[in-house]
């Protein structure tokens, strides 16, 4: 008996090891190796796992995977551990089994409509959540509740921090990873418009852009408007902008560096910030709107040293020449060539010009009349006696346009970031609040008055409020796509979490460092090549200008005789009659 | 065996049966530690996933072809040794270091292989030392040199892709080094970003693979880690390929109808048709029959009319041998002023046309002509751009364009631009026939040759052309002019480094390892293929006796390289 049971075990063993041998060669290594192999000089080597997980310490796209992974601790993390995760964890939890049961029933719904089996369109909703089973499912709806809350809560406690914080040369206490938060980093400018539309459609057309009668009536009707004083820029506005900010009394909202606006209004106001403004130059140079003194010199080199200047008296002969398109005896001149309609000239002349400029009291070159008695022109430290609102602001004015619309904006900054200091009473933070007015924590004057901010710019209804606020605090809450970096930067220099791996720890601070600089770097050669872009568009501009048709020609249209409308002349237009 | 020893194996054997096969995956040792601790104990952060094996796992997504490409790389460099300690020994030159150095690294730097040497056989390195009158350690030392020079030229090469890869250029065209320097820091390369000095500067076509030093710091150290942690691991993989043919595959190699060659091609235009004909002949009669020394950049130059912009933006004008043959043609310079700049060109150029059509701009005239007009809106992309600007875009655009191609090239997917009849004439058997074993004391060219030998240089001819012509090998096709000088036409015997039509035999004047060197430029170009690189990446796993301790891993090796595995299967 002992000799079969002897002979039984040899031949189990042996048919084991049969099993073995031709189910794989692949050996199990409790160290970790991958491979073993015999090198060169016959040494034996070995390598493993660890050394393949050490090579990614060293790759971007490896380290940016771990880092999402790691993030995900720091949620769940957060959960457990700080009072204000741990009491909602119950709901997040509740919530995210009705979310599993959501795909459950789901999947008996596909398996109806689709005439499949309820087992098929559960695998197949797991596969589309990337999860191998319903633990993975939960445990993912339970992330995505966690982190919407997370986010929620951090922005919660920490928006007036994101929106205000400023980097300085020596990291402080309030500030220790020298955090750049939204209003340093991105300039929002709350601005107001008056678009007037014209009828040129071509952008291009730098000096022979024609307009129509009601054009030339309404750049006059906003003008003088303007001009008399006696309505609000915001009332103006209302009555004529031609587009949808009419509404709010011209009210653009919040310009900052992402708003997608033409070069010509945001670069512009940019320019005249930078250049052209007394009071904010300073600060201007050393914001994130700063223009290098290599741009700077572009710029005024295509702009001009001072603000471009449109005279009043531009307006007014637009005004007056409205409807001219004939001579006295009504015929056509020059083949009713509209790049000769009066007004057409003086729009060129003056108004067709895609860099800011300011409006003053002069009249046309060959004009005399002062408008400067007229209430809307007030004297403005470094651009001299210019048109302003009845709060003394200064109106900027631009040519610009997309292939949607081209026109003249009369622009007003209403609040400038380089102004961190009071205006009318208020900060530049308080100016942003996400708060509507009656909340708490809405800034109020020492009357416990609610303060002019954006939020409360115009009288509107709470509702309207609440969506302004809204705007600021998705502004804030949106501006820094790399804001899962900071706050990971922040769980660990307050060490609320910490690594076990020093190495890991090392390759994200690298990755995260890295992806910063270049981040940094990128942003400055988007800068530059956008200005480049502009500034190359204004060199073109002023190129085409050459072949403008002089004002003589407007002021001679009706009688076009003499030198100027014969062969060679100025107003001639090269054709043999 | 005791009852107690029978009724272990009893029990072990029956977990085995009833186990099964389970996969096995190798794991770093520390796949079950948290990622995240807190606390003064170091506790374990109690929350789902943390685990350094999440990490391990999301990363390994592509585990197989990492270990691959990881192992392959171990083996190259076992192999051929540390660039930067080959680097350290080439630079130093201390031979009692090198011969150590080649002492470990036998494999890649001694060719032991016997060859024939009369009734006898001697080692390769032997024969070649005995045929070149030199040492065996010469040209073995010699072979770690060539192989240190190739790697940096690969290098070179990267860099060079990457400079004229347009990814790193402003809108003018003008290249940024510290772009690309930001762009490898970005991807975790230990690059030194704050370094004082960047190279700015347009291409011109003085830029070449082998020398890159004027746009790219290679001197510094700053791209270091760049180069050693990925272009070397790149190169030594292809040089691993390279290795394995000329060892396994030479014949292959010398079947592969291999050519060195330097074409020039140049398209007639419609205003100027005559002019590449013309300059190909004055090009033939002043160059080629004169016994000049020979180079196509002459005449590409010449066709371009300029050699592009300097890192200033001033144009870089024709040399003198340029401007001379462009004048020999019958060309006239002629010199224009626009707005203040001076030109200097000859008008039939491109460059030429180019600033002739830039001259029709009249920029402040309202009546411009129509010509005027449509040059205005070309040179600014409609008026997007000044015209100055324009100009600069299109001045570097065409310092770049290039009317040569040169290097090695195999008859397996070479030179497919080329026309089909002019291709396969270059890759007929009797191009390598010619080449090489022509007798200039005696040498007459005969109507039948494929090439045509005129002072110590061989030009393909065309299959057909005018009896007497004494510039046949100007062949034209379909609009384009062609050129063809065949360097070398490689050939099994000529490989053959003890045979009698050898190069060794050959050719005088080149040193002991000219033959070898053909070789490498061969198999590098053959290298490419997947099956070779399969091949040779599964005769170097083999040597190495692996062990495998990863199921998936071992799978993978085994649909990759199933030969290595059929024995056991």
């Amino acid at each position: 008996m002992k000799k079969s049971k002897m002979t039984l075990s040899i031949a189990l063993g042996a048919i084991a090891c049969t099993i073995l041998a031709g189910c794989d060669n692949a050996t199990y290594s409790p160290e970790g190796y991958i491979l073993t192999y015999t090198n060169s000089a016959g040494e034996t080597m070995r390598y493993t796992a660890e050394d393949l997980f050490g090579s990614y310490y060293n790759d971007s796209g490896k380290v940016s995977t771990m880092f999402d992974s790691i993030y995900k601790v720091i949620v769940r993390n957060y959960f457990t551990s700080e009072n204000a995760g741990y009491a909602k964890y119950s709901e997040i939890l509740k919530n995210a089994k009705n979310d599993v049961e959501g795909v459950k029933s789901t999947a008996e719904k596909n398996a109806d409509t689709n005439s499949t089996s309820y087992d098929e369109e559960w695998d197949a909703l797991l596969k589309s959540n990337n999860c191998d089973n319903e633990e993975e499912l939960l445990e993912k709806f339970i992330y995505d509740r966690e982190l919407t809350e997370f986010n929620d809560q951090f922005y919660e406690k920490n928006t007036d921090f994101l929106r205000d914080a400023v980097p300085s040369a020596v990291a402080t206490q309030a500030n220790p990873t020298n955090y750049e938060g939204y209003l340093y980093t991105k300039a929002p400018y709350h601005v107001r418009h008056i678009l007037v539309k014209v009828n040129d459609s071509g952008s291009t057309n730098y000096w022979n852009s024609t307009i129509d009668e009601s054009n030339a009536i309404k750049l006059y009707d906003v003008a003088s408007a303007l001009a008399n004083g006696g309505q609000t820029f915001g009332k103006i506005a209302q009555l004529n902008s031609d587009d949808s900010s009419a509404s709010s009394y011209g009210d653009l909202g919040i310009m900052d560096k992402d708003t997608g606006f033409v070069n010509e209004f945001k670069l512009g106001i940019y320019a005249y910030e930078n250049i052209y403004n007394n009071i904010t130059k300073t600060a201007a140079a050393a914001s994130e709107i700063a223009m290098n003194s290599e741009i700077v010199a572009d710029y005024k080199a295509v702009g001009g040293t001072t603000i471009a200047k449109i005279p009043y008296g531009a307006f007014v002969k637009l005004y007056e020449v409205r409807d001219v398109t004939k001579d006295n005896q009504n015929r056509d001149v020059n083949d009713g060539n509209a790049n000769f309609y009066p007004r057409n000239v003086y729009f060129n002349k003056y108004l067709n010009k895609h860099y800011v400029g300011v409006i003053t009291p002069e009249d046309v070159e060959e004009g005399s009349n002062d408008y400067s008695s007229l209430a809307g022109f007030k004297d403005v430290d470094g651009l001299g006696k210019v048109l302003c609102t009845s709060e003394g602001q200064p109106i900027l004015v631009v040519r610009a346009g997309t292939s949607d619309y081209q026109g003249i904006h009369f622009i007003v900054i209403e609040r400038s970031p380089l102004i961190s200091g009071e205006v009318k009473g208020t900060t530049l933070s308080e100016y942003y609040t996400t708060k509507y007015p009656s909340q708490e924590g809405y800034p109020v004057d020492s009357n416990n008055n609610p303060k002019q901010t954006y939020v409360n710019f115009l009288n509107q209804d709470v509702k309207a409020y609440k969506e302004r606020a809204t705007t600021v605090e998705n502004k804030i809450k949106g501006f820094d796509t790399d804001l899962n970096k900071f706050i990971y930067s922040k769980y660990v220099s307050e060490e609320k979490i910490k690594f076990n791996d020093a190495k890991l720890e090392e390759a994200i601070n690298n990755w995260i460092d890295a992806s910063k600089v270049k981040k940094a770097f990128d942003a400055d050669i988007s800068w530059e090549q956008t200005w480049d872009s502009y500034i190359e568009s204004l060199k073109v501009q002023n190129n085409e200008r050459l072949k403008l048709i002089p004002e003589v020609c407007a002021i001679g249209f009706k009688t076009h005789t003499g030198a100027d409308w014969a062969d060679g002349g100025v107003c001639y237009d090269n054709k043999n009659r | 065996m005791t009852t107690r020893t029978g009724k272990l194996l009893l029990a072990l054997s029956a977990a085995m049966i009833l186990g099964g096969c389970d996969p096995i995956e190798a794991l770093p040792p520390n796949y079950e530690s948290p990622i995240a601790v807190v606390g003064e104990g170091d506790t374990k952060v109690d929350v789902y996933e943390n685990m350094m094996g999440v990490l391990f796992d999301g990363t390994t997504s592509n585990k197989k072809d990492d270990v691959l490409s990881n192992f392959i790389n171990i083996i190259a460099e076992d192999q051929f040794g540390k660039y930067s300690d080959i680097k350290t020994l080439v630079e130093e030159n201390n031979d009692a270091n090198i011969a150590a150095f080649i002492a470990n690294h036998k494999n890649a730097y001694v060719h032991d292989n016997k060859v024939n040497d009369g009734d006898n056989e001697v080692e390769e390195d032997a024969y070649l030392a005995a045929k070149y009158n030199t040492t065996v350690a010469a040209i073995q030392k010699q072979r770690l040199v060539n192989f240190y020079n190739s790697v940096k030229d690969k290098i070179n090469e990267a860099f060079y892709n990457e400079i004229v890869g347009k990814s790193y250029n402003d809108d003018t065209g003008k290249f940024h080094e510290q772009r690309l320097a930001y762009a490898h820091y970005a991807s975790l390369y230990d690059v030194n970003i704050n370094a004082a000095t960047w190279y700015e500067g347009y291409l011109t076509p003085e830029l070449k693979k082998d020398d890159v030093s004027s746009f790219i710091h290679l001197d510094d150290g700053r791209y270091d880690d760049y180069i050693n942690r990925s272009l070397v691991r790149n190169i030594y993989k292809d040089k691993l390929v390279e290795e394995y043919l000329l060892a396994n595959n030479y014949s292959t190699l010398g079947r592969a109808y291999g050519r060195k060659v330097n074409i020039i091609k140049l398209t007639r235009d419609e205003k100027y048709k005559d002019l590449p004909n013309t300059l190909l002949n004055k090009y033939a009669e002043l160059y080629v029959h004169a016994g000049q020394d020979i180079d196509f950049e002459t005449i590409a130059n010449a066709w371009r009319g300029f050699h592009g912009i300097d890192k200033d933006g001033n144009i870089v004008g024709l040399s003198t041998n340029e401007e001379a043959l462009l004048e020999a043609c019958g060309l006239v310079k002629v010199t224009k002023i626009i707005d203040g700049v001076t030109y200097k060109y000859f008008k039939e150029t491109k460059y030429g046309q180019l600033i002739e059509r830039y001259s029709l701009i009249d920029e402040d005239n309202r009546y411009a002509s129509e010509e005027a007009n449509s040059a205005l809106q070309e040179f600014t992309s409609s008026l997007k751009y000044t015209k100055e600007k324009g100009l600069k875009i299109k001045l570097a655009e065409l310092a770049l364009s290039d009317y040569t191609t040169d290097g090695w090239y195999v008859k397996n997917g070479g030179l497919t631009d080329l026309p089909e009849a002019i291709r396969n004439r270059l890759f007929n058997i009797n191009v390598s026939k010619e080449v090489d074993n022509v007798d200039p004391a005696t040498y007459e060219y005969a109507q039948t040759d494929y090439t045509k030998y005129i002072k110590g240089h061989y030009y393909l001819t065309p299959a057909t052309s005018e009896a007497g012509d004494e510039n046949n090998f100007i062949i034209y096709d379909d609009g384009s002019f062609y050129m063809i000088e065949v360097e070398e036409a490689v050939s099994t015997s000529k490989l053959n480094i003890d045979g009698s039509a050898s190069y060794v035999e050959l050719k005088t004047g080149v040193g002991a390892l000219f033959t070898e060197e053909i070789a490498r430029e061969l198999a590098a170009t053959l290298g490419t293929k997947d099956s070779y690189v399969n091949n040779a990446y599964a005769s170097y796993i083999e040597k190495y006796a692996v062990m495998y301790h990863d199921t998936s891993v071992l799978d993978f090796f085994k649909e990759k390289f199933p030969e290595l595995f059929d024995e056991e299967e």
